[in-house]
């Protein structure tokens, strides 16, 4: 079997927290192969957005992703790569789609040329030509009347069309991973479905390899081939789309679908977890999930939860697991 | 936009009214018109000296009602101080100074080259000293660079502006002898020896203030969630820092000085009277010591007429800076 495109092993992300550096990402792993769409799932606050950032290096100081971590995309160390390296890598063979469409686009340039820029960054091409293939994504994105649009500023354009304008900026360069942090969360319920055909049409034609942030399963559901899920800074499983929707096996995947609204059943009451995600400051020596944790019994909260192998393609770490399986 | 020049234009109109109306209160009420003349005369001069210096000055009618006139003649009030005064200042016909008999306005076109050629270079060098460095430390934020221009800029904040001018005419005018310490002269291949010294000094004391405020700018800018954006599709740090923070911090630091730009005009009190330069200011400082009450009315008229001006001027470089902004 080939390599795969992105390899992430034991990234950690930390920010300084009273005396020391606490891990709002901690020892998190998993990769992506060529073509595939991966979603990493959370609630928010979870570091998904983090760690993405280490992957692009872009992590906001003063937090940074730790030593430790080992990051691999197509066979480039990306922890080690220079400067200059992560600059021609993002933006060309690396590029991201951000959360909020409403603050992520310069707002005194015009759209058209914010995608210019991003074409012209890494190809030695003339205005003229980049301005035609400008255009020509932007008709490929949904964009009516492309031609006119190109010369717009980011306010006179909604939210749908201004994610079509990041989403074509992303896109531009024909990028090996596309990273897509909640890109439809800050949008009309109507737009959204838009957003993610279109996502999801690119994703065919291009064979881009997709890592899709959300909270929402109903977009793991839509684009996604494999799920990692994430709780306070923790990986808690991991598999494909099929086992993590339809047979999760850590009580918190069990929870998160049990909260959306189609997944329970009618006329019982909404299966939501108890409580909120406590702040990083707050969080359990062992298992994250314990004060939550509907299983939780007495090994949760002192030791890290054991790596159990759900089935060839399935990991999840959780004692009530181990428990269960014998171990 | 026009619609909106012209109504700001109106409303520009209708303070000027008032401003002269503030102006006459002053300058003729408070000051009585007959006290200025005794002043400018002197005490034993004869009435007829006296009478004419008021009739001269254009002093010698009644306030506000004429009563030589009848009741049912315009005259009654149009041939009064306060319809002269409004007439007089919406024509720009500012008669003679009350000091020494010059006509103003021709004191204070020729005081304005001077003062341009003081300010204008003061302003250009000064903006353009700011924000660098302001860019540069908001470049090294949070490193020795950035913290050692801020306690610079600290220091330079905290002494007064007479020390930088005492300190660098004694400094580099007498110890180093390179530049002359005061005087000016209308000959550009001349006039830069004497301007050199005040531009730098204007420039360092209002230097600290300057980076301060466009490096909290620029900070507040690099924040932002498209400066992720532009560094996400590879723009390095340069890159980011010219053609997407600055252009967007451009806005509230480019608003912020072209309120100031017609007071160029007036030009500098401080720096003009203590480096001999015969600008406006000097024209103003004199004005005021010498009772010469018609050129500071004068004065403070055009300073107003500036500064309606200046906002009208802010609100149009709003729009040119920008795309959001549309004037209706
Ligand atoms: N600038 C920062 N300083 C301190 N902590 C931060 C900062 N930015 C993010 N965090 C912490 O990192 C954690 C993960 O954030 P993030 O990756 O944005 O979450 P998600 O994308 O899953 O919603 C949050 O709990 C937050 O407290
Ligand atoms: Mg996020």
């Amino acid at each position: 079997m080939s390599k795969p495109l992105l390899e992430m092993q034991n990234v950690s992300v930390t920010f300084p927290s009273g005396a020391g550096r606490v891990a709002v990402v901690d020892e998190i792993s998993f990769s992506l192969d060529e073509g595939e769409v991966l979603a990493l799932v959370g609630e928010s606050g979870c570091g998904k957005t983090m760690a993405a950032l280490a992957l692009m290096r872009l992590i906001p100081k003063p937090g940074r992703a730790e030593k430790t971590s080992r990051i691999t995309f197509d066979g480039k160390d990306v922890m080690a790569a220079s400067v200059d390296d992560m600059r021609a890598l993002r933006g060309y063979d690396l590029s991201m789609i951000f959360q909020d469409p409403m603050t992520c686009l310069n707002p005194v340039v015009r759209v058209g040329d914010q995608v210019v820029e991003a074409i012209r960054l890494h190809e030695s091409v003339s205005y003229g030509a980049a301005r035609k293939r400008t255009i020509e994504l932007f008709e490929r994105v949904g964009i009516p009347d492309a031609e006119q649009r190109f010369s717009t500023y980011p306010h006179l354009l909604s939210g749908g069309l201004k994610q079509r304008v990041m989403i074509s900026m992303a896109v531009a360069t024909k990028p090996r991973l596309l990273i897509a942090d909640e890109p439809t969360t800050a949008l009309d319920v109507t737009v959204q479905a838009q957003i993610l055909e279109l996502l999801r049409e690119l994703q065919r034609d291009l064979g881009t390899t997709i890592l899709l942030i959300t909270h929402d399963f109903a977009v793991v559901n839509e684009l996604a081939d494999r799920v990692a899920v994430m709780y306070a800074g923790k990986m808690v499983e991991k598999g494909t789309r099929y086992e993590l929707l339809k047979m999760p096996r850590h009580p918190y995947t069990e929870g998160l679908l049990g909260a959306i609204p189609h997944a329970a059943q009618r006329g019982h009451e909404l299966n939501e977890i108890e409580g909120v995600v406590p702040p990083p400051a707050l969080w359990p020596a062992g298992c994250r999930f314990t004060n939550r944790c509907p299983k939780a019994f007495e090994p949760c909260e002192g030791t890290l939860p054991p790596r159990i192998e759900t089935s060839g393609t399935g990991v999840a770490w959780c004692h009530a697991l181990a428990k269960a399986s014998g171990r | 936009m026009f619609a909106y020049l012209v109504r700001r234009i109106a409303y520009g109109f209708v303070t000027v009214l008032g401003v002269l109306m503030l102006l006459f209160v002053l300058f003729f009420a408070i000051a009585d018109p007959d006290d200025i003349a005794r002043k400018a005369v002197g005490e034993r001069a004869s009435a007829e000296v006296y009478e004419q210096w008021k009739k001269n000055h254009g002093y010698d009618k009644p306030l506000i009602v004429n009563t030589d006139h009848g009741a049912a003649e315009f005259a009654r009030y149009t041939d009064t101080l306060f319809f002269d005064h409004y007439r007089r200042m919406l024509t720009f016909d500012f008669g003679r100074s009350d000091a020494d008999d010059s006509p103003i306005a021709g004191r204070i076109l020729a005081g304005a080259v001077p003062s341009l050629s003081l300010t204008v270079p003061l302003f250009v060098i000064g903006l353009g000293v700011g924000v660098f460095f302001a860019l540069l430390v908001a470049f090294f934020r949070d490193t020795y660079v950035d913290r050692s221009v801020l306690v610079l800029c600290m220091l330079a904040m905290s002494i007064a502006s007479l020390i930088y001018i005492i300190g660098g005419q004694y400094l580099i005018g007498m110890l180093l002898r390179w530049f002359p310490i005061s005087g000016f002269d209308p000959d550009p291949t001349v006039a830069y020896r004497f301007l050199a010294l005040p531009v730098l000094i204007g420039v360092v004391s209002g230097f600290g203030a300057d980076v301060r405020l466009y490096r909290t700018v620029f900070l507040e800018e690099t924040n932002r969630d498209y400066v992720r954006t532009a560094r996400a599709k590879g723009c390095g740090d340069i890159r980011v820092m010219t053609a997407h923070v600055l252009r967007n911090a451009l806005i509230p630091i480019l608003t912020n000085v072209v309120l100031a730009i017609p007071f160029l005009f007036t030009g500098a009190l401080l720096l003009e009277s203590f480096f001999g330069i015969p600008g406006l200011g000097s024209l103003t400082v004199e004005a005021i010591h010498g009772n010469d009450f018609s050129t500071l009315r004068t004065m403070v008229y055009i300073g107003a007429l500036l500064f309606i001006l200046g906002q009208i001027l802010t609100d149009v470089s709003y729009t040119l800076a920008d795309p959001r902004v549309r004037l209706r």
